[in-house]
C-alpha cells in the first residue's frame, strides 16, 4: 500500500483511528507569510545538528527513551523547521500501518501521518528523514497552493503540479515511482538535510 | 509479444492511461532474460524463480503488493541499477 492508497483509506474511514496512536491529532495551521526554500534548508540542517548535539544532554536519551518520549522528541525536532514548510502541528505517529510503509502526507488535511514502528529503532536516523520526506512533500503542495508565499520557481511548481495529477504508485512501477519529480525533490532533500546537518554537528 | 498485447496486459492489471506508453516502452526493452520470464508468465501464468540482489517476483508482490508487471520491472531495474534499486526497495514507501 502507498501514500496514496494509505489516505484514501483514512478518508473512507476503512482504517480506525487507534486510541493508541502517539500524539493527539490537533487543528493543522498555515504558518508563514513566505516560506523561502533557502530557510527551509538551512532551518531544516539546523535542526538534525541540533538533535544530535543535544541527544548526549537528553534525559533520557533518544536510545534510552521509551516510544512516547522518542515521539516528544520527534515532534520537537519537527517543531524547529515545519513552520518554513508552510504548516504547524501536522505530525502525527499512526499504529497499525504496514511495515514497508514509512510515512505519508495527506494533501487534503495537510496532516503528515508516520508509521508508528519507526520509533522502536534505536537510531533516530530513519525517522528524522522520514520526516523530513514528508514535510518535504508539504511543503511542495504550499508551494502548488500559494505560489506567492515561497521562492520555488513557477516552472518547478508546475512539474510538482502536473506530478502530483498523475502521481505514479510503486505498486505500478517502483523505478518510476522513486523517480517521479516530487519523490525525487523529497528523497533528496530529506538525504541531503540529514547529511549536512549529522556534518555539521560537534 | 507486440505492443498491443502488452498494453492490454497494463490495462488488465489497472495501470492509469498515463503510465501505459511509458510502461510498454520500458517492458519493451527490458533485459531479455527477464522478458522472456515476462512472456512465459503472459501465455502461461509461468511465476518465475529469477533471484537478484536477494529480491525475487513474490517478495516484490507481497511485500510492496506490486501488479505483476511491475514484478517484472523492478527486476529489470534492479539489473541495471542494483545499488539504486536495492537502496530503494530496502527504505521502503514514504
Amino acid at each position: 500500500m502507498n501514500d496514496f492508497e494509505w489516505l484514501e483509506l483514512l478518508e473512507d474511514d476503512r482504517i480506525e483511528i487507534s486510541e493508541n496512536d502517539i500524539l493527539t491529532e490537533c487543528h493543522v495551521n498555515e504558518s508563514c507569510e513566505f516560506c523561502d526554500e533557502q530557510v527551509l534548508e538551512e532551518c531544516t540542517a539546523s535542526a538534525v545538528q541540533e538533535f544530535i548535539e543535544a541527544n548526549e544532554h537528553r534525559h533520557p536519551p533518544y536510545e534510552e527513551a521509551s516510544i512516547e518520549q522518542r515521539a516528544e522528541y520527534m515532534k520537537e525536532f519537527h517543531d524547529n523547521f515545519n513552520e518554513m514548510s508552510g504548516y504547524t502541528n501536522n505530525l502525527h505517529f499512526r499504529e497499525g500501518m504496514e511495515p514497508e510503509n514509512l510515512g505519508a502526507f495527506n494533501p487534503v488535511t495537510k496532516q503528515i501521518d508516520l508509521n508508528a514502528d519507526l520509533l522502536k529503532e534505536d537510531n533516530p536516523q530513519q525517522v528524522m528523514e522520514t520526516i523530513m520526506h514528508e514535510s518535504r512533500h508539504a511543503y511542495q503542495d504550499f508551494a502548488i497552493n500559494h505560489p506567492e508565499q515561497v521562492s520555488v520557481d513557477a516552472e518547478t511548481i508546475k512539474e510538482w503540479e502536473d506530478n502530483f495529477t498523475h502521481y505514479i504508485r510503486p505498486e505500478f512501477d517502483f523505478e518510476a515511482y522513486v523517480n517521479q519529480p516530487v519523490e525525487a525533490d523529497a528523497n533528496d532533500f530529506s538525504e541531503r538535510m540529514y547529511y549536512d546537518g549529522f556534518c555539521n554537528a560537534a | 509479444m507486440n505492443r498491443d498485447n502488452i498494453i492490454m496486459t497494463l490495462c488488465a492489471q489497472g495501470y492509469p492511461d498515463y503510465m501505459l506508453e511509458q510502461t510498454a516502452d520500458k517492458v519493451e526493452r527490458m533485459d531479455e532474460r527477464i522478458k522472456s520470464a515476462f512472456e512465459k508468465w503472459v501465455d502461461g501464468n509461468v511465476i518465475p524463480t529469477i533471484e537478484i540482489e536477494g529480491w525475487d517476483y513474490v517478495k516484490l508482490v507481497e511485500k510492496f503488493k506490486m501488479r505483476p508487471v511491475a514484478a517484472f520491472l523492478a527486476l529489470d531495474w534492479l539489473t541495471r541499477e542494483p545499488e539504486k534499486a536495492v537502496k530503494a526497495l530496502k527504505r521502503g514507501i514514504r
